[in-house]
Order: structure tokens, then C-alpha cells, then sequence
């Protein structure tokens, strides 16, 4: 199966790797033929032939001025930058084979790291190439763009660009336990990356247990699994579907996070894969969840032999003559293919207690009373009579009701299929449809948040908090001009406590805020006021008094008694009362 | 979705167009010195521009030399400074070369009245669409402490170490003799309020508009102008309801005289008379054209085809058949 | 009478008379039918330094001197073949300055003969016979007594007489004459043109009568369309054929006549003409129009170059595109006002304190004077740099018959180049190795910008540390370093290489190319190179300059002649050669006369036979 894969990679991603050169040359390609065609409008509207200047040179030297004329300096500059960075990662991409970056790891953070890192180098390249675009375009807006995409990281994306980066493939340790498989795919999967993770199956484990202990413990079955995170892709294949190779990939370009469970045989008898996608043990499934809003059209198992039927059958001839249709379960399986011979005893000849197990798992508990199914197994072009264990039974019953559910999900149950089908068909559309109605919400949305901020109602919100103290400056403006030079009668410190301005008369002078902008600020009109005639020592407001080439602050008096050389400041106040 | 509160959705939704605010006119952080009455007029010509709305970038201000001049640099606006005693023909230039625009002159008393008294007067003649602030403090500063016209007599600076030989010039009387002023106050820097007012109605003013505005140097010349407006005495504040709004709270700063800024013989014999500094509008004739004005009117507007045609027409008369 | 009647293939004409007499209004009249007639032409006017001097006197001369002949005439070329005064004095003039050949032809009128003054009479006839006795001949004519038999007052009305005279001695088209002549009197009344044309008639009759020789001077073969106009009258309307909005002036002589053509028709094309308080105002007009989006020029002479000065070195350090045309005219200081000199070369590029590249170009032709406002104005816009252009006294008068341009839709409609309008743009955004950058303009751009005569950095503010100022300084030098890889190497008038090439640049180069083809004709290996690109000059100089033993400039300027004894190693060459020598490091000599005038063909080949000779 390895050997397979590495083959599917390199035709696939080889692709895959065109797709992205193509899409870099989407957007390089304009801005190189807008240069292009700058310099060919000038050689259509030459200049009057000038005897003395030759016009070839004179363009040449013109020509970036020209251009950068049209641009301004930071589009020019960050057209160049993008250009050159845009050209790099071209030629990296270029050189290397395609493939998806394989990680043979089975550690969350490393893997989280690695996606990072992975994924950023990508979402840079496709970030450079949307500000081509959007310069190109006259369309870059710096107040937008810059911030946007100045945090922009692979999350905004879009599933077309997505598609276009090699992904990064997570193989699966399917010889531990299953259940530690199954956890770490649960976390793997659950971090919201598009991680692909790889799982291929080369046992299906059996524990020999019986009765109630069976029948509560927790069967890992990692595609079956895959389908109740509902938004990863999911694949369970075994390579003799068709179209094998187009389904992986398909998988791996999926821009979800994408479980891929792939049967990998023990041995080289291609019977034994063919044989666990029959019995139902190894059902082909996909689950892609782009496909539709509810399972139905989101899960296909058509690729299944007979998928509408609960089995598949087989005639077998019988060991005394004629022959028999027989269903292929998992007790086919378990002979064939796990080997589990133990597990069978012999029979000669089925008697009345023995009914087919095809049979045997169409009736009711209560009927089976006292029944013991056989099973007919072929080996060495004859064919014998098999009474399976209990534990093979009930391993039958399991897989027959996990293939029924998966039928039930399907919709392979229901009789309309093809109108099932036919609404796959039409999916494409739908697809489109809902991804455009996401985006329109996406971007009214951005839109929304955008407006906010250009209008400035974020810092209107953050400006209220000022809003009283602005009030209180008002009323010391009003309390000035009714009443002259008169301090503003406020406060129980008593009127001429504290310190004021004729803020009216304020001539931006800047002395006072230099001496200490804890007390002096200036207003909106740039006038000084007050702010906090505690913000620091009466010194301060003595010698902002002094300094102030208006004549118009007035310190009021100490609210420290115990400052320093008190005495001396007061009277050096006095003058400014 | 519930209601908006109806705060929110006007401001959600029908919100105004972007306002341009003091800080959309701040250019570099001012260097001036602590004390100068340059910030002030930094301060009121920002608040003129966004009390009008102008865009920065159709606004342009052409300074001179010297410390008035560096206005341009911490004002956001288009900046020109130019070389000393220049301003007003790159100013006539730039008002003859896009009318759209608004033009700030802004000078100092050396720069205006002393190396470009030439371009002073015929400034004034020309009548161009501009706003013109001579920032006047009797002192050249930038080159430390000389004699400016404007120096009263008797004064000491570096270059009359004994006292200043001559009386200084008197500005206001030279301006109202010149043909064609259309519009001339005078404010000063400690008085914010009528700064402002002035420039305002200054920059309504169709034409040359000139304001000259007393300011003391803090360094230089801290005694100017009654140590900045500290000596009332000096100073005598003219109101009219065609001039200049006066605040009660400017009556400290001066006494007050009646005076019609249309009465250009009063307005001559205030300033020739020279008792005390007149602050407010002293002349003002809105009637008369500006210089681009009549030149513009003048202008045909072909299209570069027609001009082609006019162009080949006049060098067919040239040509020996025509 | 039988006519003597004699074909040339040129002939020089001068016709003087005190100022106020008509005599270069004749003289325009003939010059036109001249052109009329499909001859090559070059004319000069002959100006007194006063609007109306004193009568009857040398210093109160004034007239026309026409070449015309049978070519293409690049030049005012040697001397007058015939020269028509009105009285003894103006021929003293003429002969005071050996403007005439000896056998010159003199008609003169003979009124002066019959003077109450006995010593204007013997005057008069003292100087005809000198005429006579070095070869001339002398013509003597009734012209004030007949004019008076036809019209009361002789002034002006002898000049149509003295035209309809000549119209006779060079078999002009008398139709045409009288066409040309209606064209002249278009604006006066009716009654002073059909008086006009009666005394024009009326020489040309007293001529077929009187005089028994008659010159023929045939048109050119070549047809294609030609226009006939002054330098002056070809900068004004190359400037609105380079799409120039504004011509901001102070009037000064001999440039002035720019801006007045420019005034009677510019308001048609959207532009005018703004005369400044001063030549300070002027320009610095101009550059303010410049920055905010309106092509505009200033143009002067000698002294207003000088009082301009500063105003350059403002436009050089805020690179804001700005031509000023110097038509130049004798120095220093006031020097000769009207007359010819190329003295402004090196204070052209030299002149503005502080190191200040700029651009210098100098017309060598009418039809460069037209062409040439174009070529400023491209290169001040696209490399935001000063151009001034070089004209002078010779071009600015001279009326030279030349081949039409033609006009350009793009040129005539050429928008403010490489303006911006991004937000966050640069006021300096110099391209590295270039240093040409893209500017923003006022009401224009969305960004604002801060013009700084201060030294600034990339986003126009003031920086006063050591690689700011470096960078700036090497961005503005690199400009012309560029703008020297766009100049076509200059063509060689002439072989490839010889014996001597001669440098010249400005009005010198028709009279240049005239000796040296001359020479060339004689056998001499000489050519020439006109340099139209003074700063930067054009590439490939000393390579040329190696092909040839010797090099020298002709210039109208001063030089120390070589062998002036009293000059030491001191010697002072011409400007050109100055230019040349510390350019290329060759030594190039010189010959250089600050006489006043343009320099003739005959004295070029004179000197250039000497240099020749004297080398080994």
C-alpha cells in the first residue's frame, strides 16, 4: 500500500503542483503584463522626436519613475516586496517534488507545530498573492489591508487556496491499540486543523470475549469513528474500489480535516482486500462533509460490491451436491483472512438446529434459541461446513448492524435513490451556492466591523469615559465668561482653594504642560485646563503661574500642607491670585 | 435582532461624514522655544483650518526665513519654505497656478517688512487670493538678537548695541497707502480668541488678506509690545459690526474705539497717529477683484486639439505664404 | 536707358536711417517679400540705445541688415553688397563698424548735398568720395523731394519710397510688394495706406526711369514649408507649442519682446503673461506656479540672471521643475544692453552659491529656439530640475527663414509629469542610482508634502546630519549623470576627424559651419561641433576631440588672446573652452571677441586659416 501511495503522491501533487504555479502566475502574470503594458503605452504615444535626447534611453531611465507615479511609495514598495518574495517561493516550489509533507509522528504538539509551520509558509504566499491581486486592482486599502492581512494566517484561507497547498499527512500508528489510534486521531482532529491523517489498517482486532462484556465494550472501528466528528472528510477504502487513487486524493485535497482508513492487507493475495470490503468488515465509506447539510448526502458507500443489499453473496457448491447462494460475513473473513481457524469447528453435515448464518442473522433474538448457524468455506476447490464461535457471531452481528446503520445514513436503505442520486448531482451548485452565502455573510460581517472602526464609534465608545470630565471643563468655561476673571465657585475646598485658568485666554504657549502635564492638558481646542490639581506640588503650579505668558493660571492654594518650603510658594503665589 | 437604542443606530447607521479634527492639521512636534507666540498661532490656524473643514492637502502654506517661517513643518498641510523675504511670490504663484487652493502666507517682520518690502507692497497691489501673517516681535531671532524694521528706536540688539538710530517703521500706515488693500487687521498672540476671530474673517476674505500679529520674543525681545500684551495702556481694541467680534473678557488687554473698517482715511490716521496699537479689522474692501480673478477671466479654454489648430494658424501668418 | 542686370546668388542689404524715419519697417516689409519669394534669410536689426536719439547722428541709426539668396542662410554672414541711407550719418555709422564691403553700393539721398549746413555738405560729400575711392559706388537719390511731391510730411514716407527703389533693383514682384505693405498698414487708416502705396510706386518707378543696374536673386529650389520669425518670436511660441501656461517676467532687454509676443495671443491659449514687481518676483512666480501644477517659465537677461540667482538655487534644492530662458546680452552688469554676447555660460552653470546642478541648453537657431522650450520643459518635469536656455541678442532679433516644425498633440497637451497621488507618498522618493523621483503636487496629490530650502530628507524633512546631506547632494548630481546617458553624441559638421575641429555653441554655429565649409571647400581638413547641451555636455567628447591634431571654441565672449604679451600663464580662455579643458583635459584653445555683433563667416575662416597654418 505504500508503494501504491508514493505513486498516487507523485501523480497526484505533481497536479497539484502545476495548480499552484498556475494560480502564483495568475496573479504575478498581471501585474508583469501591467508593467509591460505601461512601458508599450509609452512606445505608442512617443514623444515629438527630439533631436538632441535620445528617446530609447530617456525612456529606459523614466520608465520605474513612470510607473512608481502611478503607484504610491508604499504600494510601489510593497509590490516590489511582495514581487520578490512572490518569485522565491516559486522557485522553492519549483524545485521540489511534488508531495504532501509526510509526518511519521505521533505527538499533537509536534504535529501542531509542524502544521504551523507548514501552513504558514503557504498562507504567506497566498497572502502576497492577494495583495498583488488587490493592488492590481487599485483596490488595497492600508487602513483595511494592513492589519487584515498583517495577521493573516492560514485560517482565512479559502477552500480553493487550501486545496492548492500539499498537505500535510499524518501517518497513523495502527500497531498500537486501537483505542489509543482512535484517541489520537480524536484529538488530532478536533484542533480544528485541516490535518490529513493517514491510518492503514492492516488488522481488524478481535478480543475473545463473550456475553455481556462484549456487548459493552468499546468497539474502535476508526471510519465509522470518523463520521460522528461530522466535519472531518472520511475515507475508508481498500484499494480495489474504483477510482482509488482519485478518492485519496480527493481526501488529501479535501479543506477539512481528513481521516483516511486504508486496508492494508497482511499479504500479497489480493483476495484478502477484496475480501474485507465484501464481508462488510472493511466497507468502503466517504464522508465528505462539503457535500450537504445532513448525513444522507454527506456519506457514500455506492463504491461498496452491492450496496443496497446487506450482503454480498457467493455460490458455493455443497459438499453432498448442488450448490448454494451463502452470504460472505465476517466468520468468511475471520477464516480467510485473520487466520482465526480456532475459532471454527467442523460439521458434517448441517442439521434442523443449524440454519444458514445468513439466516441465522435475520431472525429474532428469541428464534435463534438452541440454533448454531454454519457457515460454508471454500479451501482448496472444496468446500466445507464451518460452525463458528460465539465471539465470530457476534463479531458477524456487529459488522452486519454497523453496515446497516451505515446503509440506514446513507440513504442506501430508502427506496429513492436515485433521486438521492440525483441530488448528488445537482450538489456542485448547491456547493457553490452555500459557499457564496458564506462568504456574502463572512464579509458583511468584516464589512460591519470595518465601518465601526473607519467611523470611529470604537473610540466614540472609548471617548464617553472622558464625557464628564469634558462637562465639567463646559462649566468652568461658562463660569468664566458670565462672570469675568471670577474663579469657578465648585468644590468644597472652598472657592479659591483650588487652582484654575482663564482657559479662554490659553495661548498654547506650552509652558505649563512642560512643567507638569499630570495637572496642566490641553482641552479639545488645545487650551489648557486643569486636569488634576493634585498631580503634583503646588511648586508646579507656582512656577506654571509664573512662567505662563498669558498671565492666566491662577494656583489657588496649597492641597499638601506638608509639601516643601510651603511658606516661600505661597508667597510667590500670592501675585497670580 | 433588538431595536438599536436610537443612539447607537444613528451612529450605527446614519452616521455623519468624517470630520477632520485639531489633529489632522498636526504636522511635526513644534520646536520653538517654551513661551513662543508662534504655538498660539500654530494653534489658531489649525483650529481656522478644521473650523472651515480644509483639506490639508488643498491647503498651502509658504513661509520665508527665519523662526516664523518654520510654520510649514508643524502644520499638516502642503509646505513651501522658501528663502527669505520670498514667500509672497511663491504665494502669487501658487494662487495664480490652482485658485482652488488656500494659501497661508507666513512671515516674520525681517522677512516681510525688511529683505522682501519689495514683494510686500506689490503684494498688496496685486490683490492675490492669500492669507498673509506677518508673526511681528521686533527682533530677528533665528539669527540671534539684530535689529528688524520694526525695532523701536533706541532699542539694543546685537547690531545697535547702543540703541536702534532710527525710529521703526510703522507698517499699518505703509500698508493703507498702497493702492488696491483690500483687507488689513492686526491682532496679537495673547489674545486667542481675537486671533482666531481675525484669522477667520481673514480667511473669508476674497484677496489679499494681511494680518500682522504682535507677539513678543521670550528671549530676544520679552519687553515687545508692552511685555505682550501686559501694558493695556498700549493697546486700544477697534469694534465694528463689520469687524472684529471682541470678548468681554478682552477688555484687560486693552481700551475700545469705534472704528468702520470701510473708513480708510480713519483707519490711515489711527495708524499714522500711532497712540496705541489699534487690534482689529483696520481696513477691509471686499469689492475689489482679486489679481487672479481678473487674469483667469481673461483665459480662453481650448482643448489641446483647438490649441493645435490655434497654434498652426498663428505660424501659418509666419509662414512666407501667408 | 539700358539696365545692367546682374544674377547673385546672395546679397547683403542694409537699410539705415535715424530712428523714427521707417527704415526697419521697410526692411521688414522687403525681408517678408523675400521670404515670399522663396529666398533663404537671415535679417538683423540695426537698434540705437535710445527710443528716439538726438536726429542726424551715428549713435541715432537705425535699420535693418538682410541676407538673403538663393539657400537655406544660416547666418548674417559678411559684408553689406548694398547699403540704402537716408543720410550721410547713418553711413558713417555703417562704415564705423565695417559693416560694408568696399565695393559697396550706396543710395543715398541727395538732399543732403543741397544743406544750408557747409559742413554737412562737405560731411556728405567726403564720405561719398571715400565710396568711391575704395571700389563702392554711390547712388545718389531725390528721396526726400520726391516723397514730397506725393505726401506733405517726408516722415515716414521716404522709407515706402526707398522700398518701392529697392523693389526695382531686385526685381521684386511688385504686387507682392504692395501686398506685403497693405499687410504692414493693415491697422491704419485707409487714406495712410493709399498714400503708402503711392510712394512705394513711386520709387519703383523713379527706379525704372533713373537707375541703370538691377540685381536678381533667385528663390530656393527646395520648397518645403518654411516659416520666417525672430528667436524671441520662436521661444514665445515654442513655449505654448510645449503646452507652457504661465510666462512670469520682468521686462529687460533684449528679452523682453518673448513675453510680449506671448502677451498679445497667450490668453487665447489658456496662458498668460504675468509681469512681476521685480526679477526676483518673477521668478520666484514662476517656481510657485511650477510647484503648484502650472507649467510656467520666466525668461531674462544678464542681470535679472544675477538677481534670479537665489531663486535657482531654491529650485534646485526642492526640485521643482522651473526653465528660465536667458536671452544674454553684453556684461557684466548693464554692459551692452542691446547687443550680442555670450557671456552667460559659466554663470549659468556655475553662478548659484552652493553646489547646484542644473541644467543648461543653448538654442543655435531660430528653429532650436522653438524646438527647445520642449526639450526644457520635458527634462525640468521628468528629472525635477532647473533648465535654464541660452539665447542671445543675434538669435532674439534675427529674422531667419527656417523649416516649419511641426506641432505635437502630445507636446502642446503634455500634462505635469511624474505627479503622485497616494496617500503616505514621499515628497522625495528618489529612485536610487537615478535620483529621479516622482513629486507631489498641491490640491493634486492625496498625500501632503513639505517643500523644504532647507536640506531634507526623502520625506522633505529637515535634516542637517552628514548622510542626509551626502544623499541629497548625490541624488541631485545623479540626475544629470543621467540625463548625460539620454544625449545623443553630438554630429560633426564636417569629416570624422581632420586637422582642427572648431567648438561653438549658441547663434555662432550658421556663421561657424559657414567658414569651416569654406575651408573645407579650399581643401583644409577642418570641421565642426556645435554643442546644444552645455551641462551636462554630451557624451563622447574627448574621443572626438582625439581624432583631431587641434581643437579650439569661437565664442562671443572674452578670452586673453595667446599672444597678448602682457598675460602671463594667467590666460583667460573663452567660457566654452574653459568648460572643455577641465572636462576633457584637452587643450583646446580659443578665439573669442566680445564685439558686439555677431560674428562673421569671413573673420571665423580668417582665424581658422591662421590656426591651420600655424600648426605643424
Amino acid at each position: 500500500m505504500k508503494q501504491r501511495l508514493e505513486k498516487i503522491f507523485a501523480q497526484g501533487f505533481q497536479d497539484l503542483q502545476q495548480q499552484l504555479l498556475q494560480r502564483i502566475a495568475a496573479s504575478l502574470e498581471p501585474v508583469e503584463a501591467w508593467l509591460r503594458s505601461e512601458q508599450e503605452a509609452e512606445r505608442q504615444h512617443p514623444p515629438a522626436p527630439d533631436p538632441y535626447l535620445d528617446e530609447r534611453i530617456l525612456r529606459g531611465l523614466l520608465r520605474e519613475i513612470n510607473i512608481r507615479s502611478k503607484l504610491s511609495h508604499a504600494e510601489w514598495e510593497r509590490l516590489e516586496e511582495v514581487r520578490a518574495r512572490i518569485d522565491t517561493v516559486r522557485a522553492q516550489i519549483q524545485d521540489q517534488a511534488p508531495a504532501p509533507l509526510l509526518l511519521d509522528q505521533n505527538d499533537p504538539a509536534q504535529i501542531q507545530q509542524a502544521f504551523e509551520t507548514h501552513y504558514g509558509y503557504y498562507a504567506e504566499l497566498f497572502r502576497d498573492l492577494r495583495i498583488l491581486d488587490l493592488s492590481l486592482a487599485g483596490e488595497y486599502l492600508p487602513e483595511l489591508h494592513d492589519s487584515a492581512l498583517s495577521a493573516f494566517s492560514w485560517k482565512e484561507l479559502t477552500d480553493r487556496e487550501m486545496a492548492l497547498i500539499p498537505p500535510l499527512v499524518v501517518f497513523l500508528a495502527t500497531e498500537r491499540p486501537l483505542v489509543e489510534t482512535t484517541a489520537l486521531a480524536l484529538k488530532l482532529l478536533t484542533t480544528g486543523l485541516p490535518l490529513k491523517l493517514l491510518a492503514l489498517q492492516q488488522n481488524i482486532q478481535t478480543p475473545r470475549e463473550t456475553g455481556r462484556a462484549l456487548a459493552h465494550r468499546f468497539h474502535p472501528d476508526l471510519g465509522f469513528f470518523g463520521l460522528s466528528l461530522r466535519s472531518a472528510y472520511v475515507l475508508q477504502a481498500t484499494e480495489d474500489i474504483e477510482s482509488f487513487d482519485q478518492e485519496v486524493m480527493a481526501a488529501l485535497r479535501s479543506p477539512r480535516p481528513a481521516l483516511l482508513s486504508l486496508w492494508d492487507g497482511t499479504g500479497d493475495d489480493p483476495r484478502q482486500s477484496q475480501l474485507a470490503l465484501a464481508s462488510r468488515v472493511f466497507p468502503y465509506l466517504r464522508y465528505d462533509p462539503e457535500l450537504g447539510l445532513d448525513c444522507t448526502s454527506c456519506l457514500e458507500i455506492g463504491k461498496n460490491p452491492h450496496p443496497e443489499t446487506a450482503w454480498v453473496s457467493e455460490i458455493l457448491p455443497l459438499p453432498g451436491g448442488g450448490e448454494e447462494e451463502r452470504p460472505l460475513t465476517f466468520a468468511e473473513f475471520a477464516w480467510h483472512v485473520l487466520d482465526q481457524k480456532e475459532e471454527f469447528a467442523p460439521l458434517n453435515e448441517p442439521g434442523p438446529e443449524n440454519p444458514s448464518l445468513a439466516d441465522y442473522l435475520e431472525m429474532e433474538t428469541d428464534e435463534r434459541h438452541h440454533l448454531r448457524p454454519y457457515i460454508l468455506v471454500s479451501e482448496a476447490g472444496e468446500t466445507r461446513v464451518l460452525l463458528p464461535s460465539n465471539n465470530i457471531l457476534y463479531q458477524c452481528q456487529d459488522r452486519m448492524r454497523l453496515w446497516r446503520s451505515l446503509q440506514s445514513l446513507a440513504g442506501a436503505d430508502q427506496p429513492s435513490e436515485d433521486a438521492a442520486v440525483a441530488a448528488r448531482e445537482d450538489s456542485p451548485q448547491e456547493i457553490a451556492g452555500r459557499i457564496a452565502a458564506e462568504r456574502e455573510q463572512a464579509v458583511a460581517q468584516a464589512l460591519q466591523t470595518l465601518s465601526r472602526k473607519l467611523l470611529g464609534l470604537e473610540e466614540m465608545e472609548l471617548a464617553l469615559g472622558g464625557e464628564d470630565f469634558k462637562l465639567d471643563l463646559r462649566g468652568l468655561d461658562e463660569a468664566l465668561s458670565s462672570s469675568g476673571t471670577a474663579p469657578p465657585a465648585t468644590g468644597a475646598a472652598g472657592p479659591s482653594d483650588l487652582p484654575w485658568i482663564e482657559t479662554k485666554l490659553c495661548t498654547a504657549c506650552d509652558e505649563c504642560t512642560n512643567i507638569n502635564k499630570r495637572i496642566f492638558v490641553y482641552d479639545k481646542e488645545k487650551q489648557a485646563v486643569i486636569k488634576n490639581p493634585r498631580g503634583g506640588p503646588f511648586r508646579d503650579i507656582v512656577k506654571a503661574a509664573e512662567k505662563c505668558s498669558a498671565a492666566i493660571i491662577h494656583p489657588g492654594k496649597p492641597l499638601d500642607p506638608k509639601e516643601k518650603d510651603l511658606a516661600k510658594w505661597i508667597k510667590r503665589a500670592e501675585k497670580y491670585q | 435582532m433588538d431595536q438599536l437604542p436610537i443612539d447607537e443606530f444613528l451612529t450605527d447607521l446614519c452616521p455623519f461624514e468624517k470630520q477632520l479634527d485639531l489633529d489632522d492639521y498636526l504636522g511635526e512636534a513644534p520646536r520653538w522655544c517654551q513661551g513662543c507666540g508662534d504655538l498660539g498661532i500654530l494653534t489658531a490656524v489649525q483650529k481656522l483650518l478644521r473650523d472651515n473643514q480644509a483639506e490639508p492637502t488643498e491647503v498651502v502654506c509658504v513661509s520665508g526665513i527665519g523662526c516664523s517661517s518654520r510654520f510649514p513643518y508643524y502644520l499638516k498641510a502642503f509646505g513651501f519654505h522658501g528663502i527669505h523675504g520670498r514667500a509672497l511670490p511663491i504665494s502669487t504663484g501658487v494662487a495664480l497656478a490652482n485658485p482652488k487652493l488656500k494659501v497661508l502666507t507666513v512671515m516674520g517682520d525681517g522677512d516681510c517688512f525688511s529683505i522682501g518690502a519689495g514683494h510686500w507692497v506689490h503684494a498688496i497691489r496685486y490683490n492675490v487670493n492669500l492669507l498673509a501673517m506677518v508673526l511681528d516681535n521686533e527682533i530677528y531671532g533665528l539669527t540671534r538678537e539684530q535689529t528688524s524694521p520694526t525695532t523701536p528706536l533706541g532699542t539694543r540688539t546685537r547690531t545697535t548695541p547702543k540703541g536702534a538710530f532710527l525710529p521703526p517703521l510703522n507698517p499699518l500706515q505703509l500698508m493703507l497707502g498702497v493702492s488696491n488693500l483690500s483687507f488689513l487687521a492686526q491682532t496679537a498672540t495673547w489674545l486667542p480668541q481675537h486671533l482666531l476671530a481675525t484669522l477667520q474673517q481673514a480667511y473669508r476674505h476674497q484677496g489679499l488678506a494681511f494680518v500682522r500679529i504682535l507677539q513678543h520674543c521670550p528671549v530676544f525681545s520679552p519687553q515687545a509690545f508692552g511685555e505682550g500684551g501686559k501694558d493695556a495702556e498700549l493697546m486700544e481694541f477697534l469694534y465694528h459690526v463689520q469687524g472684529i467680534a471682541i470678548d468681554p473678557a478682552l477688555e484687560r488687554f486693552g481700551g475700545r474705539r469705534e472704528h468702520d473698517p470701510a473708513d480708510l482715511a480713519t483707519a490711515q490716521r489711527l495708524a499714522s497717529e500711532r497712540e496705541r496699537e489699534p487690534l482689529g479689522l483696520l481696513y477691509q474692501n471686499p469689492d475689489l477683484p482679486s489679481y487672479e480673478t481678473i487674469r483667469h477671466a481673461a483665459l480662453a479654454h481650448p482643448s489641446p486639439a483647438e490649441k493645435l489648430t490655434l497654434l498652426n494658424r498663428r505660424l501659418d501668418r509666419l509662414a512666407p505664404e501667408g | 536707358m539700358a539696365i545692367h542686370k546682374q544674377s547673385v546668388k546672395e546679397h547683403i542689404l542694409e537699410i539705415v536711417s535715424d530712428a523714427g524715419e521707417g527704415a526697419q519697417k521697410a526692411g521688414e516689409v522687403f525681408a517678408k517679400t523675400a521670404a515670399r519669394m522663396g529666398n533663404g534669410l537671415w535679417t538683423e536689426a540695426i537698434i540705437p540705445a535710445e527710443i528716439q536719439p538726438p536726429a542726424h547722428g551715428v549713435r541715432s541709426s537705425s535699420g535693418i541688415r538682410i541676407r538673403f539668396g538663393s539657400d537655406f542662410v544660416s547666418n548674417g554672414g559678411d559684408l553689406t553688397n548694398l547699403a540704402l541711407v537716408f543720410n550721410e550719418m547713418s553711413l558713417l555709422s555703417r562704415l564705423q563698424i565695417g559693416s560694408l564691403a568696399d565695393d559697396v553700393i550706396v543710395i543715398i539721398d541727395d538732399i543732403w548735398s543741397k544743406d544750408p549746413s557747409r559742413e554737412i555738405r562737405e560731411h556728405y560729400r567726403e564720405l561719398l568720395d571715400g565710396i568711391r575711392q575704395r571700389g563702392g559706388r554711390v547712388v545718389e537719390v531725390p528721396l526726400q523731394e520726391e516723397t514730397l511731391k506725393i505726401v506733405e510730411e517726408p516722415n515716414p514716407g521716404k522709407n515706402m519710397f526707398a522700398l518701392g527703389l529697392l523693389g526695382f533693383v531686385y526685381e521684386r514682384n511688385q504686387k507682392l510688394l504692395a501686398a506685403v505693405v497693405s499687410e504692414a498698414f493693415q491697422a491704419k487708416p485707409a487714406e495712410v495706406l493709399r498714400s503708402n502705396l503711392k510712394l512705394l510706386d513711386a520709387g519703383y518707378q523713379w527706379a525704372k526711369v533713373h537707375l541703370d543696374f538691377q540685381f536678381e536673386v533667385p528663390g530656393m529650389q527646395s520648397r518645403k514649408p518654411m516659416l520666417a520669425m525672430n528667436g524671441n518670436q520662436a521661444l514665445a511660441l515654442g513655449s505654448i507649442a510645449a503646452g507652457f501656461e504661465l510666462c512670469s517676467m520682468y521686462p529687460i532687454t533684449p528679452a523682453t519682446s518673448v513675453s510680449q509676443y506671448l502677451a498679445a495671443i497667450f490668453e487665447e491659449f489658456g496662458g498668460f503673461v504675468h509681469q512681476a514687481e521685480d526679477e526676483l518676483a518673477a521668478i520666484g512666480v514662476a517656481l510657485g506656479a511650477n510647484f503648484a501644477g502650472k507649467p510656467a517659465f520666466t525668461v531674462t537677461s544678464g542681470p535679472g540672471m544675477a538677481l534670479k540667482t537665489e531663486f535657482m538655487g531654491l529650485a534646485v534644492m526642492t526640485e521643482i521643475p522651473l526653465v528660465v530662458i536667458d536671452v544674454q546680452r553684453g556684461g557684466p552688469s548693464t554692459g551692452l544692453p542691446t547687443k550680442v554676447e555670450q557671456g552667460d555660460l559659466l554663470s549659468s552653470i556655475f553662478a548659484t552659491p552652493g553646489d547646484a546642478p542644473k541644467v543648461v541648453l543653448a538654442a543655435s537657431s531660430i528653429g532650436d529656439c522653438f524646438k527647445l522650450m520642449q526639450t526644457a520643459r520635458r527634462i525640468a518635469e521628468d528629472f525635477r530640475m532647473l533648465v535654464i536656455l541660452l539665447s542671445d541678442a543675434n538669435l532674439a532679433s534675427g529674422v531667419q527663414l527656417f523649416e516649419r516644425p511641426e506641432l505635437m498633440l502630445d507636446e502642446i497637451a503634455r500634462p505635469m509629469s511624474a505627479g503622485t497621488s497616494h496617500k503616505g507618498d514621499l515628497a522625495y522618493d528618489w529612485q536610487e542610482e537615478t535620483g529621479l523621483s516622482k513629486r507631489l503636487i498641491p490640491g493634486r496629490s492625496k498625500e501632503v508634502g513639505m517643500t523644504s530650502s532647507l536640506n531634507h530628507s526623502p520625506a522633505g524633512l529637515v535634516r542637517s546630519d552628514t548622510e542626509s546631506n551626502e544623499l541629497a547632494h548625490r541624488m541631485r548630481s545623479h540626475k544629470l549623470a543621467a540625463l548625460q546617458q539620454a544625449l545623443k553624441p553630438p554630429a560633426l559638421h564636417g569629416a570624422e576627424q581632420g586637422e582642427l575641429l572648431v567648438v561653438g555653441w549658441g547663434s555662432t554655429r550658421g556663421a561657424i559651419e559657414e567658414a569651416v565649409d569654406r575651408l573645407r571647400a579650399a581643401g583644409q581638413r577642418v570641421s565642426s561641433l556645435h554643442l546644444v547641451f552645455l551641462n551636462p555636455l554630451p557624451p563622447g567628447l574627448k574621443e572626438i576631440f582625439g581624432r583631431f591634431k587641434q581643437v579650439m571654441c569661437v565664442e562671443i565672449n572674452y578670452a586673453d588672446a595667446a599672444d597678448d604679451a602682457f598675460v602671463g600663464e594667467g590666460r583667460r580662455y573663452s567660457q566654452l573652452a574653459f568648460l572643455l579643458r577641465a572636462q576633457t583635459l584637452v587643450d583646446v584653445d580659443c578665439f573669442a571677441r566680445v564685439c558686439g555683433r555677431a560674428l562673421r563667416p569671413m573673420e571665423i575662416a580668417e582665424v581658422l586659416e591662421k590656426k591651420l597654418g600655424g600648426s605643424p
